[in-house]
């Protein structure tokens, strides 16, 4: 089979990547060595407890500011190593959501001039540009009549609207959006949703997800990559992944997690232990095992490497949880 | 204080806050009653006053609130009285956890004497046997090597472990009541749990009562015994848990559950967001006060607030005119 070429450009691949942070007490290590890929029109999902470096990830992508190391290939080209003007047009395709819509958004500028930003910085003309935020106000449910407002004056939910209009009105091709309802009352939650379950059919845009709702995350996610300390301990199809867990992490993560009598998987009974580490000073080996319950001496000197445990689906841990029943699981040696 | 009568017993609580922008109507009328060693949850969408409720219960309320109705603590209105009485309550018998805990901490002062100071002052204990006490309390939330651990400042805290301290400072005095506002909203599932389940343990413990406020219907579903249902300031569906979640019948209460995603909702499925806004509390008119946002709205809907009524026994009870039977219609 030959493989057309659609196929052949992975929206987005991540390898290696790398982000430390010098501190006064230390090197922080925010993530340390991931790879990933967001396929063709498919939601990938970063989740993880805070400080796992979700965000860090997310905005390393869009090189603000670039990783310590590793590539960034964004449909095949090198953002760590484009500039100037090929970078801006690789911006334009790229837009990130960031974490927190308020205080995202600059409060002294009035709505429309904020969502026209990437148009100006395209050097699109004034008169289209006008006319392109109103479409992107309408598409998100805003009132075009409203752009001479500034953000103080709206919700929440509301600045996540101009957020995601500030996104799509240069007509990306992928969206990362950085816990785009965390801060969002229940009713909204599900509004913005909505919109961006719609505005990625409408756009069919690629989008990394970051979320620690494993419940809005299982809503709208084809993949989902489970992080913790810096790494990714699991990841693959979001169903692989929820129902059949195999890193202990993932499955004290969604034995935790609350659910409204929708429970799709018995309890693990794995406990965790001891408290969060360090970024500063992460453990050897694998750096979950100071909290693990299978830890055993292996997992403080070897790094556990992630490694198929059923298809599409793969987990780092040396002693995985594998479910006896299932046919097609191929255990790992352990 | 009779054998059968309820540890909290709230009748007819209002609220009226007055603002430049009029009278805000805060709370509506709210009855609740919670025996020893129950947990009830609170739920409802943002500014429906639940929060409002917790701090009238605690005492706290802003200055220039009126508070109306009664608020029955083990046989006494705490809204009647003397104030000297009520704060030895408020102090001893109730115990209160906020959702950001730097809000009860003290910044520059050591964890172990923060969590002391609230038993010395009211159970009269010395302060060495506080020091003590503090330490016990640390042990017990949770935080690892307390005998160590008291003498930090709560900089040197994770948010989870300060959360736990706030914990530890509410129960210095072993309440009969513990009220839990958003206290876990902002902590991480794990550590949510975590606290939860050691908060559930000395509840079985000490036959503390809890009212857990959380926007989370996660969490209330799975932690409470009965819950209620505020919209607009007034409690318009309570239920013990199980029910309310299987047989629901305020049309709010409906919305509200199939807003959320869950674990079983279809990929890139279309959830059923609830539209519009909450009414102002300012300007209420008659009527039910979701009848502008819901999609069964028929005219008794407005032309009177629908009262309360019990739906198959006196356990669950709902205020909507045109209430849905998700039973019946599952079957
Ligand atoms: N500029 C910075 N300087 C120093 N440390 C940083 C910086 N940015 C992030 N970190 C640290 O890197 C780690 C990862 O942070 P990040 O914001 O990526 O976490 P996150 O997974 O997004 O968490 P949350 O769920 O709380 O948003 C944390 O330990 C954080 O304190
Ligand atoms: N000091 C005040 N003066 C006037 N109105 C107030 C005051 N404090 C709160 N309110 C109003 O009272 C209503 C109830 O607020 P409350 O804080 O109880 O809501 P809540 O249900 O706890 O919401 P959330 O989920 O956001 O915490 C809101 O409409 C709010 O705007
Ligand atoms: S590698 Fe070892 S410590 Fe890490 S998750 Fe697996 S069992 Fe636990
Ligand atoms: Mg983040
Ligand atoms: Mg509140």
């Amino acid at each position: 089979m030959t493989m057309t070429k659609a196929e052949n450009r992975v929206p987005l691949r991540v390898v290696n990547l790398e982000c430390t942070f010098p501190t006064r007490g230390g090197t922080v290590q925010a993530v340390s060595g991931i790879s990933f890929e967001v396929r063709p029109g498919e939601v990938l999902a970063l989740v993880g407890e805070s400080g796992c470096g979700k965000s860090t990830t997310g905005k390393a992508i869009m090189q603000l500011p670039p990783p310590t190391s590793g590539s960034v290939e964004f449909e095949g080209t090198d953002l760590t190593s484009v500039t100037g003007s090929s970078l801006r047009d690789i911006r334009r395709r790229l837009q990130i959501i960031f974490q927190d819509p308020i205080s995202a958004l600059n409060p002294r500028r009035k709505i429309k001039d904020i969502i026209a930003e990437g148009l100006v910085i395209a050097g699109v003309p004034k008169e289209e540009r006008q006319k392109r935020v109103e479409v992107a106000m309408r598409q998100v449910g805003l009132d075009p009549a409203n752009g001479e407002r500034r953000p103080r004056e709206f919700s929440g939910g509301q600045c996540q609207r101009i957020a995601i209009a500030r996104a799509i009105v240069v007509n990306p091709t992928m969206l990362i959006c950085d816990e785009p309802v965390a801060s969002l009352d229940v009713s909204i939650q599900a509004q913005i949703l909505n919109l961006l379950e719609e505005t990625r059919r409408t756009y069919d845009l690629s989008m990394l997800f970051i979320s620690h709702d494993l419940a809005v995350v299982n809503s709208i996610s084809d993949r989902v990559a489970v992080m913790y300390l810096g790494r990714i301990v699991e990841i693959g199809d979001a169903d692989s992944v929820y129902r059949h867990a195999a890193h202990p992490y993932t499955n004290i993560l969604l034995d935790s997690a609350p659910t409204v009598g929708d429970v799709v998987r018995p309890p693990s009974g794995l406990e965790l232990k001891g408290e969060v580490p360090s970024p500063l000073n992460p453990p050897s080996g694998c750096r979950f095992r100071t909290r693990c319950p299978r830890a055993t001496a292996i997992c403080a000197e070897q790094e556990p490497v992630l490694q198929e445990v059923r298809t599409e689906h793969q987990v780092a841990c040396h002693h995985p949880v594998v479910d006896p029943d299932l046919p097609n699981n191929e255990r790992p040696h352990v | 204080m009779s054998e059968s009568s309820p540890l909290l017993d709230v009748r007819g609580l209002r609220c009226v806050i007055p603002t430049p922008r009029g009278e805000v109507q805060v709370l509506s009328g709210v009855d609740v009653s919670l025996e020893k060693g129950q947990t009830l949850g609170l739920v409802g969408e943002s500014g429906s006053g639940k929060s409002m409720f917790a701090r009238s219960i605690m005492g706290i309320s802003p200055p220039h609130a009126r508070l109306e109705g009664e608020i029955n603590f083990a046989g006494q209105d705490l809204l009647t009285l003397p104030k000297k009485a009520a704060r030895r309550v408020w102090g001893k018998r109730i115990g209160m956890v906020f959702q950001d805990p730097m809000t009860s901490l003290n910044p520059v002062v050591r964890i172990g004497r923060q969590v002391g100071e609230a038993a010395e002052k009211h159970l009269g204990l010395s302060r060495q046997q506080a020091r003590k006490r503090a330490i016990d309390l640390l042990e017990l939330v949770g935080i690892p090597e307390p005998a160590k651990r008291h003498r930090s400042y709560p900089h040197e805290f994770s948010g989870g472990m300060r959360q736990r301290v706030t914990i530890a400072m509410a129960l210095a005095c072993e309440p009969d009541l513990l009220i839990a506002d958003e206290a876990t909203t902002a902590l991480d599932v794990t550590v949510q749990r975590q606290i939860l389940d050691l908060v559930k343990s000395i509840q079985t413990d000490r036959q503390m009562a809890m009212i857990l406020v959380s926007h989370d219907l996660g969490v209330v579903s799975d932690r409470c015994d009965d819950v209620a249902v505020m919209y607009a300031g007034r409690i318009v569906e309570k239920s013990p848990t199980d029910r309310l979640f299987s047989d629901h019948r305020h049309r709010y209460t409906e919305a509200l559950l199939q807003a959320i995603p869950r674990f079983d909702t279809p990929k890139h499925s279309h959830l059923a967001a609830i539209e519009g806004k909450p009414p102002n509390l300012a300007a209420l008119s008659t009527g039910c006060p979701f009848a502008p946002r819901c999609a069964h709205e028929i005219d008794a809907c407005t032309e009177a607030m629908p009262p309360m009524r019990s739906a198959e026994d006196e356990l669950h009870w709902f205020a909507c005119a045109n209430p849905s039977r998700s039973k019946e219609l599952l079957s």
